[in-house]
Formats: C-alpha cells, structure tokens, sequence
C-alpha cells in the first residue's frame, strides 16, 4: 500500500518527489514522503485494533500551489481513503510548506 | 376505580439522581483534567526525545538539513502542560494540551515556543522534521480515554456510596 502511494507520488509531473529528505532542494515544486511511525488504528465495528504506520507528506510549492496541492490530496484519497488529512500548511523561505499526514498498511 | 400504585424507598435513588445530575459537569471537568494530564505528559516526554545536532554539517553534508539545536530543545523543555479550563458554566469543557503561548529568547530574538515546536514536529525547508508531538498524541490516546473513565467511575461510585 505505501510502496503503491510512493510510486503515485513520484509519477506527479508538477512536483518531483523524494522519500524522507532532499539531499539538495529543488527550487521548484517539491516534496517528500516518509513513514514516521506505527501506530494502532480502531476498527470501529469490534474495537479490534490494527497495527498501521502514519506517514507524511512534506509539499513545498512555489506560490499558492493550488493544483499541486489537489493532485496530492486525490492520490491520498484514493490510496488513504479518509485516513489522511492537511496537518499544517506554512510559508517559509517563500515556499508554502503543506504537511499531511496519513494512515497506511505496510505491505 | 383505576388501580394506583406505589414506590416506597425510591428517596435514596431520587436523592442520588440528583446529585448527579449536579455534579455531571464538575465529573466531567476532573476526567478531562486526569486524561490531558496523561497526555501532557506524553509531551513531556517526547520533548526529551527530539534530537539535536550542529547548525551547519560539514563537508559534502553541507546542504542537508539540519537537527534541532540544542538550545532550540532546551527551550521548549518545560513548556509543554494543560491550560486552564474554560469556566464559563456552559455545557462545554474545554482545555489545551500542547506546547505553551508565548515567547522564547533564541538566537538574540524572540520566537514563538508553538512556531518552534511546530517547525521541529513538521519540519522546515532547513530542518528534519520529528513529529514527536504527533506520535505523542497518537501513542497517548487510549490511556488518556482509559483514565477519563476510571476518574468519572469513581467520582460516580463515591456519590452512588454517600
């Protein structure tokens, strides 16, 4: 599931991904994706809990970003379903800096 | 003529419905105090955990993004905790958890202790990101839930044994 959810990032032609960090920063467009840690997720119907990992993704756009910005948040949804959601958003360096965060199985 | 009928000994239940239906709020407020506590202290915990590392790398590692400092880590230590409740008699109680208001003196200038914990939890364009806070939250959860319920139990047993 992440393997599939990092693969559909990186294939996004407006923005060019990396996983955990840049070494050097592109000046356009960019972000990352990593695992951060694992957690338990409840199973609502018999509080049965399942391990998952929460993950983020780091997006870092030149001016609003608006288009990039959906076409993440599509492949969230269709990888995540509603276990995603925006966890910060912040300008720095002249950059708005969008952070989500998300639940995932590691297969 | 309709048949009636009556309770005896319901004063002790009648007496007991009362109380707590007066005291839903105050039991309500000591559980949510007791279960942000449990995270708070998760808080605490993971602002020991952060790691630092030096302004600039050296060499080829020159570009990569940098740790927290130590000084930065020093400054939120001690700023995590509850804030106060809200206690304007509505139905609703509500209290913070996280990292304090106001400023901290760092490099020469003032900077903002929730700016600070937020840029080392979520990262910057020149800092790691270690969500520390967020797998707090995540990681405290059910005890909190757990011990909201123990603290309301047991407020309740206490009224429920007057």
């Amino acid at each position: 599931m992440y393997e599939q959810l990092k693969t559909a990032l990186m294939a996004l032609t407006d923005i060019e991904f990396a996983e955990h960090e840049w070494t050097t920063r592109p000046a356009g467009n960019h972000g990352t994706i990593q695992l951060d840690f694992q957690t338990n997720s409840d199973n609502g119907d018999d509080h049965h809990q399942d391990q998952a990992w929460e993950g983020s993704v780091d997006v870092y756009t030149v001016g609003r970003g608006n288009a990039v910005a959906a076409e993440v948040e599509a492949i969230l949804e269709e990888h995540c379903g509603s276990a995603w959601e925006l966890n910060s958003t912040q300008i720095e360096q002249r950059m708005l800096h969008r952070e989500y965060v998300f639940q995932i199985e590691v297969i | 003529m309709p048949g009636g009928m009556e309770t005896t000994g319901t004063e002790e239940l009648d007496r007991m419905l009362g109380e707590l239906g007066q005291m839903a709020g105050p039991i309500a407020a000591r559980a949510l105090y007791d279960g942000a506590a449990v995270v708070a202290n998760a808080y605490a915990s993971a602002v020991k955990s952060i790691r630092t590392g030096p302004r600039n790398w050296p060499g080829a590692m020159r570009n990569q993004a940098r740790y927290a400092l130590p000084e930065e880590k020093a400054a939120l230590t001690g700023k995590t905790g509850i804030s106060k409740f809200n206690s304007d008699g509505g139905p609703e109680i509500n209290t913070i958890v996280g990292v304090a208001e106001g400023y901290v003196e760092l490099h020469g200038k003032p900077v903002a202790v929730k700016l600070l914990a937020r840029s080392i939890n979520s990262g910057t364009s020149f800092m790691h990101k270690q969500p520390v806070f967020r797998k707090a939250q995540r990681a405290s959860k059910s005890a909190a839930q757990a011990v909201m319920v123990k603290t309301a139990d047991a407020l309740i047993e206490q009224i429920a044994k007057k």
